[in-house]
């Protein structure tokens, strides 16, 4: 009987998860590079050098200056600072990117429990709604609703959100399938337990770490998004700064000015390639079984 | 006296994990001839299927690392081949059945298939365990056909066409069996090939097991946890705590006159048709931790009989009778119980 | 050990469950059935094993009982109360009566919530029986603890901390939180060593002795079934081979089935 009356402590889940990150040298990069992003997006136009320039001040005088010293990454067609506007930027596009995720994983969680644990009929017509959504390509459905419902930051957001949530019903349909027959869940099903308790104390808990790994490997692609509504000219208005309507516009000036598009272009390449490195990571130490 | 078929002498492994690096294998020595099988039990975490996967030198390193090992299959040293050699090795003259029939066989090909595959990469190694036949490919399917015939999988040329899914679990294992011989391995690693099936089941795998192997000549190594199946079935048992080989002997003196108080905790805690309700003795205290195991015998912090020179040094196997040794400095010497 | 079965707390009568052939693409299975009208009494007090090997019945047999499947023909009654005629309130408050311990104690505790947690989860779910505020419900489950061996300092452990053996000895403690009268032991030590085996049989016997329970107790190893039980089962295809008190079965089987499983069992001896 005494087998029992000590117990090593031994270290929790997530410092094991935390080990199992730091295994992979990629992974700690890519945290690293969304650290810099995330910082950059509370801090950026604090620390940019031209801040008069994000508020859309504007000096014809110094008109497409190549990269120097004063203005590391060149100046634009209307002389604003190519760093300090980047910089701007960052908020824009990772808010905008958050909102997406967020937005998108909440309805989905909430249609593919709905669907995975009620089943039967519900399921059907859930799931079904769900791939007709697919159906519909994403950067479309969000410039009809933009257009609809007219441009602007929150518009786009729920526009691109609205096109999001179907990835993360079918995931996490399939999560509660699977969480649904642990025996665990039958433990509770034979103590009477609701179908409450049982969805929100037993299954979802479960479920979480695949919907984060999934939310950290879309932010990248979120961003793109919200930067390519930037771009066709559908999302933030100028003179706010954002990444893709800086590429937008200074495409009409390659490639004689090229360094105008080097600021957003390494900005988004850098955001994007960090949460997907932070998502393999995360998959890897949370989610082993996700890895194919 | 001649060259025995396996010999592992010395074999020290640590393992990196979370917590840091376990010494999860303190010096294993275990010495295997042709036409015996050894039992090798203990309970969970004791090192006896890494003991099986060192032989065949199947642990990725890291995390495993070996501090020493001396392993020799008829005097040629595992240790020093190239893992192309190894793997040849593998194919050819060891051949291994692991626990689950069901995850070692590949669902979407035919049971034909995987045993002509199988036999067509054994062929390379060594040509002549085909039989004579027009081409290679029909040489190899006469000789799975055997082999099924062998194993006691009926009406073969039938069941050649079916997918593993239509078998049942013990017809998977004999599969398993069959896959494992048919390049006519010297020595045959067996890790809990019956654990996951039925009783009845599990005794025709172990009747046939004995049966292959004095067919065969083989030396095999069955990994079990089951001491009932060890005495059914093995001509020598190796016991294993923590890492050690704590008693090893022909099945029956260990059996009858364990003489490692481990091995006799361990045979206490099976109910026999004589233990009284409530009568079962279980093994008081925990498993060591293998990070920082203690530096005597590893079993004297759960043991009655343990004094300080027992928690000094890890002692060594000592003769307890004919081929019998214990690593105890205290052995019993009554004859068990319960016979 | 008492061999009339004017009181049987747990009565079986002729259940069958017929399960519907899979449809996939080429047509419909033939159906399956799982029970062929299988008959049982467990008297009070009793340990009763129901031997089987896999796809004998004996797991949809556990669940029916637990009204996790509904028997297709038969009835199941509890102290002479037929199951499922029961209002879901009834229903519920007897479930709180039969509880279960699992066999994998890997997979049947949540392993997002705490000791503390999964064990007073019977008491919140059946508060309106039990009647325990939070601090007696932490209070209550701290002596079960005890009472399997365990203490209140786990309280705020989480599962992945604890060994096999410590797992099922919570796995026990909630199955005992509701305070059941029948407890369905599902092959509670197969996934255990030996050593701890032996630990958790000694536990549940003094617990049997001390709370007076009545163990439903499913395995395939003769061996423990014999050490644990009063009565004893055979269960194959769906029907019940033999029945009749452990001694006789095992001593003087009358089914070449019986003979044939307790031949197969091996046992610790050299031939």
């Amino acid at each position: 009987m005494t087998d029992a009356v000590s117990v090593p402590p031994r270290p929790d889940r997530l410092a094991r998860a935390l080990f199992r990150f730091r295994q992979s040298r990629l992974s700690v990069i890519g945290a690293v590079m969304v650290a810099v992003v995330l910082l950059l997006a509370v801090f950026g136009p604090m620390i940019a050098p031209y801040p008069q320039d994000i508020a859309g001040a504007v000096s014809t005088a110094e008109r497409f200056q190549p990269p120097s010293l004063a203005h590391p990454l060149g100046t634009n067609e209307l002389g604003q600072d190519v760093l300090s506007l980047t910089l701007g930027g960052t908020r824009v596009s990772v808010l905008a990117g958050f909102g997406v995720v967020l937005i998108g994983a909440a309805i989905g969680t909430l249609v593919g429990a709905v669907a995975g644990y009620v089943g039967g009929w519900t399921d059907e017509a859930l799931m079904r709604l769900t791939d007709l959504t697919l159906t519909i390509p994403g950067l479309i459905l969000a410039m009809a609703i933009a257009a609809a419902l007219g441009p602007g930051f929150q518009n786009m957001v729920l526009a691109i959100s609205l096109s999001w949530w179907p990835g993360y019903a079918r995931l996490v349909r399939g999560e509660v399938l699977a969480a649904r027959e642990e025996v665990y869940v039958t433990a509770a099903r034979a103590l009477g337990a609701g179908p409450g308790r049982i969805l929100f104390r037993h299954v979802l808990p479960n479920c979480v770490s695949p919907i984060i790994v999934k939310m950290s490997l879309d932010m990248g692609f979120a961003i793109l998004t919200v930067a390519g509504l930037g771009f066709i000219g559908i999302g933030v208005r100028p003179p706010t700064p954002e990444w893709g309507t800086l590429l937008s516009t200074s495409r009409a000036y390659m490639p004689d000015y090229w360094w105008t598009a080097m600021g957003p272009g390494l900005a988004m390449f850098i955001a994007v390639f960090g949460f997907n490195l932070l998502g393999d990571g995360l998959r890897d130490s949370l989610d082993p079984k996700g890895r194919r | 006296m001649t060259v025995p078929l396996l010999d592992i002498r010395n074999l020290h492994l640590a393992m990196r994990s979370f917590e840091g690096e376990a010494h999860v294998l303190n010096g294993v020595e275990l010495c295997v001839n042709r036409g015996e099988i050894w039992g090798l039990v203990g309970e969970s975490g004791c090192g006896k299927s890494l003991t099986g996967l060192s032989i065949s030198r199947l642990l990725p390193e890291p995390p495993a690392r070996y501090i020493s090992a001396e392993i020799t299959l008829e005097g040629r040293d595992l240790r020093a081949l190239s893992p192309r050699e190894m793997q040849a090795l593998r194919g050819k003259r060891i051949g291994m059945i692991f626990q689950d029939p069901t995850t070692n066989l590949n669902p979407t090909a035919r049971i034909g298939t995987q045993l002509v595959d199988v036999a067509l990469a054994a062929a390379r190694h060594d040509p002549t365990i085909l039989p004579p036949a027009r081409s290679r490919r029909a040489g190899a399917r006469a000789l799975a056909l055997d082999m099924m015939r062998q194993v006691g999988i009926p009406d073969p040329e039938a069941r050649m066409m079916s997918y593993p899914h239509e078998f049942s679990g013990g017809m998977r294992q004999r599969v398993l069996i069959a896959m494992a011989l048919i390049g006519r391995p010297d020595l045959l690693i067996a890790d809990e090939p019956t654990t996951a099936l039925d009783v009845s089941v599990q005794a025709q795998i172990l009747t046939l097991l004995k049966a292959m192997v004095a067919e065969h000549d083989l030396g095999v190594i069955l990994i079990t946890h089951n001491l009932g199946v060890v005495a059914q079935t093995c001509s020598h048992v190796a016991v294993m705590y923590a890492g050690n080989v704590v008693e090893r002997g022909p099945v029956r003196q260990v059996i009858e006159r364990p003489a490692h108080p481990y091995t006799r905790a361990l045979m206490a805690a099976i109910p026999t048709r004589d233990t009284p309700r409530g009568g079962l003795q279980g093994l008081e205290g925990t498993v060591p931790d293998l990070i920082q195991p203690p530096p005597g015998c590893r079993f004297a912090p759960r043991c009655t009989r343990a004094t300080e020179a027992c928690r000094a040094a890890v002692p060594p196997l000592t003769s307890q009778g004919p081929g019998h040794e214990v690593a105890c400095l205290h052995p019993v010497t009554e004859d068990a119980p319960h016979v | 050990m008492s061999e009339s079965t004017s009181d049987p707390i747990l009565r079986i009568e002729n259940v069958t469950k017929t399960y519907a052939g899979r449809s996939g693409l080429f047509g419909r299975a033939a159906p399956v059935q799982a029970l062929k009208g299988v008959s049982l009494d467990v008297t009070r007090g009793q340990s009763f094993g129901l031997v089987g090997e896999s796809g004998s019945g004996k797991t949809t047999l556990t669940r029916s009982i637990l009204r996790l499947e509904e028997p297709t023909s038969g009835r199941i009654l509890f102290e002479g109360q037929d199951m499922a005629k029961l209002s879901a309130k009834a229903l519920r408050a007897l479930r709180a009566r039969v509880q279960i311990v699992f066999q994998d104690p890997y997979a049947s505790l949540n392993p997002r919530m705490s000791v503390g947690q999964i064990v007073t989860e019977p008491m919140a779910i059946h508060h309106d029986l039990l009647r325990l505020s939070a601090a007696q419900q932490r209070e209550r489950a701290a002596e079960l603890l005890t009472l399997v061996g365990l203490g209140p300092q786990h309280l705020g452990r989480h599962p992945h901390e604890f060994s096999g053996g410590q797992r099922q000895r919570i796995g026990i403690a909630r199955a005992l939180a509701s305070g059941p009268d029948l407890l369905l032991l599902d092959e509670p030590t197969s996934a255990l060593d030996v050593s701890v085996q032996a630990q958790v049989l000694n536990l549940l016997i003094e617990l049997q002795d001390r709370l007076g329970l009545t163990y439903f107790f499913i395995s395939h190893d003769l061996a423990v079934v014999r050490y644990l039980c009063d009565r004893v089962a055979l269960i194959h295809h769906g029907s019940l081979v033999e029945e009749g008190p452990t001694d006789r079965i095992f001593d003087a089987p009358q089914t070449d089935y019986a003979r044939m499983l307790i031949g197969a069992a091996p046992e610790l001896r050299v031939p």
